[in-house]
């Protein structure tokens, strides 16, 4: 079988370099197809996986010949390798795949198609999983001998050959993107973790992500959604830990850079997911997750936050619900029923003296933070139901929504800091939100007898504001009311002034809030993403 | 041997990456069980996050191949240069040839990206090319009609067929629906 392949394979090479494209390639095509390349399920998979395997060599051995042995630098700079037979391989694939064709009605066609690039993707990631697992670890560091670049080569010309704009393909194009979503999800970083700057490369390059986020009806957002949480998933504990080596730094950036471009192009996007990627970035990821929370949906206007006396109140946006696209109420569980109970008639009388054993991870002496920012999200959401039509400020105190949140500050110190991010992660563009989560901020911030709900209030309100921008415009919003407003009294406090360096941190801080430079734009996201 | 992607949320951290992968084939199950669910090995993630780096695809890796088989070979000197240089890839060039130049461009270099960026360029000097005659035409004065239809006056063309430089034409009737307006 293999010498057939390598006949088949050397047959469309001759015939590629000299005709691709032309009738000739066509018959190819169709010989190929009458000897069940397609059609037969084993055939088919035996063809493509030896295929893979033999242009996979084929493309490795150009580069060993090309490189003096002792001599080879580490960096792969300037090294180019002969991608000529992988890229009449992909060649041949995508043809096979535009011109397959069992019969039937057009729709039978397109679903023919779309299983025969599902099985030569799934054909792909197989062969790429084991050839990895094969040669992990041999020559480990200095020598690595595993190289993503002929697969990364493979996989990027059938996204940029299938994705094109094409008559036969267009009708099924969002098949063909859910197709490379699925591929690219099963060799996420956590599996494949030395194909993670290809992976990278992959799923941002303009002819798959923007494609898949362009497609009617969002119908390709849950895929992209998915893709960067495995991304982020893959990032935490590292990021989580602050040393970073090298390669971290530089698949760090390169996160950057996707999000700065989705902030820019897509803003709707990262908004409408802001919880669920919130629960993946670490809580010391302060700019990553600016950048996710200050995006707003394109169109919007947002009223300059150092406009003296802005009154949020009379905003005619706070009226509206921001759009939420991410699962609220999955991670809270079996809490919900006593939860919902709690909030309609403060039954189970103990819900909130027992509330906080149950934001623990089961078994764990570790709190989850992903069920504290759904919590935190889902009582805001009844808050704002329950005090529709009234003075938010006014009526904030002695709703069971408000024993709950202020119940999450009796937390210890790491406790309370989540719960605090959790707040803060709703203080974003004007909505519904923004107003309801900035207002309970102050109202945490002003009730509480300790001083030290006060301090991380402040600091957390401070950390996310010291970094560069974006900044999300609530929380800015949210700071200047803190620091302006006689009410909360905060420069009487003695951690503004507890060391030199916080105090000039604060001075500054303050300095550039109270008196707005006549050119400043301080928030940013959506079209104006400059830097 | 399909593939699936979960569409479940993954709003806690609980889920991932073992159940991720759990779903694909016996396989890979096996090797996803191999993936330590407390992150303390991540020795192991950043040693192959290091090998990924040293081999990062670079740009060269996701251009395409440039492959020139010249239309009609002839034996030239090997110092001669034996592809056309990337510069011709790069519009901007476009901006700096001649007028003669760009019409050997069109005329001569049928169905390929430098006979749109010659073409592009002609448009954009205020060259219009006429379908029927396969000719461009310039406006040599204002047209002395003007209606829906067509246009009529004075025009600068260019003879490509006999003598290969511009001429004038006089009193010449441009029919609109010889225009080509679909480039842009």
């Amino acid at each position: 079988m293999k010498q057939q392949v390598t006949f088949l394979l050397d047959n469309w090479m001759r015939i590629h370099s000299e005709a691709a494209g032309t009738e000739k390639a066509l018959q190819y095509i169709q010989l190929l197809q009458q000897n069940g390349i397609g059609k037969n399920e084993d055939q088919t998979e035996r063809f493509f996986r030896l295929s893979t395997e033999l242009v996979v060599e084929a493309v490795l051995k150009n580069a060993v010949n090309g490189e003096s042995g002792a001599l080879k630098e580490l960096s792969t700079q300037g090294k180019a390798l002969n991608y000529g037979v992988m890229d009449a391989y992909a060649k041949l694939v995508s043809l096979l795949i535009r011109h397959m064709n069992g019969g039937g009605t057009m729709e039978q066609v397109a679903t023919q198609r779309i299983s025969l690039l599902n099985k030569v993707l799934g054909v792909t990631v197989r062969t790429l999983m084991t050839d990895y697992e094969k040669n992990k670890g041999e020559g480990h560091g200095a020598n690595p001998r595993w190289d993503q670049r002929p697969w990364f080569r493979l996989l990027l010309n059938l996204v940029i050959d299938l994705n094109s704009p094409s008559p036969s393909l267009d009708p099924i194009s969002f098949g063909i993107l859910s197709v490379f979503g699925s591929a690219f999800h099963v060799v996420q970083p956590l599996v494949v973790p030395g194909f993670a700057f290809a992976w990278l490369e992959l799923v941002s390059h303009r002819m798959f992500l923007s494609n898949l986020l362009l497609v009617k009806g969002q119908k390709g957002w849950g895929i992209a959604h998915q893709l960067l949480i495995d991304l982020f998933l893959f990032l935490e504990p590292h990021l989580r830990k602050i040393e970073l080596t090298d390669a971290m730094k530089h698949l760090y950036k390169g996160t950057l850079r996707v999000l700065l471009v989705l902030l820019h192009d897509f803003p709707a996007f990262l908004a409408g997911y802001h919880l669920s990627f919130c629960n993946v970035i670490p809580e010391n990821c302060v700019q990553l997750r600016n950048l996710v929370l200050s995006a707003f949906p394109k169109g919007m206007v947002l009223p300059d936050p150092f406009t003296p006396n802005l009154k949020i109140d009379l905003l005619p946006e706070i009226s509206r619900s921001p759009v939420i696209l991410s699962n609220v109420t999955g991670p809270l569980g079996g809490m919900r029923v006593d939860l919902d109970g709690y909030l309609k008639n403060r039954q189970p009388a103990d819900f909130v003296s027992a509330l906080l054993p149950r934001l623990y991870k089961d078994g764990k002496n570790e709190i989850d933070a992903a069920r504290v920012n759904s919590l935190v999200l889902y009582v805001g959401i009844q808050a704002i139901a329950r005090l529709q039509n009234t003075q938010i400020a006014h009526t904030l105190a002695h709703t069971p929504e408000m024993e709950i949140l202020q119940k999450l500050m009796e937390f210890d110190d790491r406790g309370r800091y989540i719960s605090l991010n959790a707040i803060a992660n709703q203080l974003r563009y004007p909505s519904s939100h923004t107003h309801y989560y900035s207002c309970v901020m102050l109202f945490l911030f002003s009730e509480a007898s300790d001083e030290g709900v006060k301090e991380q209030v402040t600091r957390v309100l401070l950390e996310r504001l010291i970094v560069h921008r974006p900044h999300p415009w609530g929380l800015l919003i949210t700071f200047i009311e803190l620091i302006k407003n006689q009410r909360y009294q905060f420069w009487s406090h003695p951690f503004t002034r507890c060391a030199t360096e916080i105090e000039k941190v604060f001075e500054s801080v303050a300095r550039s809030c109270l008196s707005p430079p006549s050119h400043r734009s301080a928030t940013t996201g959506g079209g104006d993403m400059s830097q | 041997g399909g593939l699936s992607l979960e569409s479940t949320e993954r709003g806690s951290r609980s889920g991932s990456p073992n159940d991720s992968a759990a779903a694909i084939s016996p396989n890979q199950q096996q090797r996803s069980n191999s993936v330590p669910s407390n992150f303390d090995a991540t020795a192991s993630y950043l040693g192959a996050l290091n090998e990924s780096f040293l081999h990062c695809p670079s740009n060269a890796d996701s251009e395409r191949q440039r492959t020139y088989t010249p239309r009609n070979p002839y034996p030239t000197p090997s110092s001669y240069p034996s592809v056309p240089s990337p510069i011709f890839d790069n519009p901007a060039v476009f901006e700096k040839l001649g007028t003669d130049c760009l019409f050997f461009i069109f005329y001569y270099a049928q169905g390929t990206y430098q006979q749109y960026l010659a073409a592009r360029e002609l448009k954009k000097q205020s060259w219009r090319y006429h379908k029927k005659y396969m000719t461009w035409f310039q406006r040599h004065e204002e047209p002395k009609v003007t209606t829906d239809e067509y246009e009529q006056g004075t025009y600068v063309y260019f003879d490509y067929e006999t003598g290969w430089c511009q001429r004038i034409k006089s009193d010449f009737r441009f029919e609109y629906s010889f225009l080509e307006d679909s480039l842009h």
